[in-house]
Parts: structure tokens; C-alpha cells; sequence
């Protein structure tokens, strides 16, 4: 009998079982990691209860649908569908949607004084050069 | 002989897709303790991003890891694995189009996260928002003339 023939099985522990635990490790990873992500996504609501200023919530609320994608990840490893995949590419899509149009809200009154002050300041000049 | 490569082959994708979904998991989690914990916005907002960004990377690894492992499973183990575990083990499946979609998603992370925290940080520092009393410089607000301080 050659050597190699049944060597190999047994440095391989020779059954599936060994194949079939790791499965099993990353099913029981997933499900612990979506209570991890639930309690995650309680310490971001609680910021943003607390959170001084708006641009506190929106950050936290960014957060919030990034964890949102990773549950989806993780019920994605739980069932084994592969359907899940499109919603993890729609839910990040509308959470950076969603951090853009925060940013817009916060800044949008401050970039309008800045644009009325520069028109002010044309004018001025404008007038200061026909009465010269 | 080919089971058993398949079962190593399986193990050995299903071990790093574990070491990949902790890592994850754990990003995410330090994250959200950033976001609650430390003192600041500007702090805050860097302790998001980088939650998003390696967080949803690594649990993405995980699942095309996972999913390529136990497509490879021999046969008895993956109607074992559907049986005990109410998982749906789908050979047929075309698992190039998950890969693709999975790295899809990854690109379009790692380019979204940064700009979205970049224009939330700075219409926070065009509203006024407060620094930590530890921070040592504000090289926006010196880059600003008095001229037109709020452009």
C-alpha cells in the first residue's frame, strides 16, 4: 500500500465532522453577533437622546443604519439565502443618503448668511467705484 | 479522498470567515462605545466612521467566506448542517453574483463613510459646534480669512 494513500485522511482527522463544527461556530458567531449589534445600536440611541447638538444625532443616526446593514449581514450568514444581499446594498445606500441630507440641513443657513454677505460686499464695492 | 479535501477546504474557509465576523462584530460594537463615550463631535465622528468602514467590511468577508465554505461541505455534512441548524445550503446558487454584489457593497463603503463624515464634521464646524478643551489645533478655522469667515 503506498504510503500517501491514507496518510493524508488521517492527518485530516479523517471525517467531516471537523468541516461541520467550524459551520456550526460561525452560525453561533452570527447569532450572538446580532445581540451584540442590538446592544450597539442601544448605546447609539442612547447618544442620541443625550446629544448636545444636531449634528451629535446625525452621526449617531449614521451609525444606527450601518449596524442596521450588519443584522442584515448577519441574518444573511443565519439562513444561507442569498436573496439578503440586494437589502444590505439598498439599506447603505439610503443611510449615506440620509448622513447627506443631515449635513445639508445643518449647514444650508450658515452657506446662505455667507452668500447674502458676499453679495453685500459686491454691491458695496460696486457703488464705492461709481462714486469715484 | 476528494471529501476529505472538500471538508479541509470548508474548515479552513468557515475558520477564517469566524476570525473575520469577530472582528466585525467587534468593530461595530467599539464603534458604538465611541459614539457614546468619548467627548466630543469631531471625536465622535471619527470613532463612527471607522466602525462603518471596518466593521461592515469585515462582516461582509464573513459572509462570502461562510457562504463559498458551506457550499463546499460534502453532502451528508450539508443536509446535516440544513437539518440541525435550519440552514439552507445553496450549491446551485450562483455565488460569483454574491461575491460581486458582497465587494460592490465593500467599495461602496469604504468610498461613502468618509465623504458623509467629512461634510457632517464640517457643517458642524460651520454651525459652531464646540471643541474638546484637550484639542491643540482648529487649521479649518485658521484656513478661513476674516473676510469671509463663513463661506
Amino acid at each position: 500500500m503506498p504510503p500517501d494513500a491514507d496518510l493524508l485522511p488521517l492527518l485530516l482527522a479523517a471525517d467531516t465532522g471537523w468541516a461541520l463544527r467550524t459551520a456550526y461556530v460561525v452560525q453561533w458567531l452570527a447569532l450572538s453577533g446580532i445581540v451584540v449589534i442590538c446592544g450597539s445600536i442601544a448605546l447609539c440611541l442612547i447618544r442620541i437622546v443625550i446629544g448636545p447638538t444636531l449634528a451629535d444625532r446625525g452621526a449617531a443616526l449614521d451609525v444606527i443604519g450601518v449596524q442596521l446593514v450588519g443584522i442584515i449581514i448577519l441574518l444573511t450568514i443565519r439562513t444561507g439565502s442569498f436573496l439578503f444581499v440586494d437589502g444590505i446594498l439598498i439599506v447603505s445606500l439610503l443611510a449615506f443618503a440620509g448622513t447627506i441630507a443631515v449635513a445639508q440641513f445643518i449647514a444650508r443657513p450658515y452657506m446662505r448668511r455667507a452668500a447674502e454677505a458676499r453679495r453685500a460686499a459686491e454691491s458695496a464695492s460696486e457703488a464705492q467705484s461709481e462714486g469715484a | 479522498m476528494q471529501d476529505t479535501l472538500d471538508a479541509l477546504v470548508s474548515g479552513l474557509l468557515n475558520c477564517v470567515a469566524a476570525f473575520a465576523l469577530v472582528s466585525g462584530i467587534f468593530f461595530m460594537f467599539v464603534g458604538a462605545l465611541g459614539v457614546l463615550r468619548l467627548p466630543d463631535f469631531y471625536t465622535r465622528n471619527h470613532a463612527a466612521s471607522k466602525c462603518i468602514t471596518l466593521g461592515v467590511s469585515g462582516l461582509l468577508m464573513a459572509l462570502v467566506l461562510h457562504l463559498a465554505g458551506s457550499a463546499r461541505l460534502p453532502g451528508p455534512a450539508q443536509q446535516r448542517l440544513e437539518q440541525e441548524a435550519a440552514v439552507e445550503v445553496d450549491v446551485e446558487a450562483p455565488i460569483t453574483a454574491a461575491v460581486t454584489k458582497a465587494l460592490l457593497v465593500v467599495v461602496f463603503v469604504f468610498v461613502s463613510a468618509p465623504v458623509g463624515s467629512h461634510m457632517l464634521a464640517r457643517a458642524a464646524h460651520l454651525a459652531g459646534v464646540g471643541f474638546w478643551k484637550g484639542t491643540l489645533s482648529d487649521e479649518l478655522a485658521e484656513d478661513r480669512s476674516p473676510d469671509d469667515a463663513r463661506r
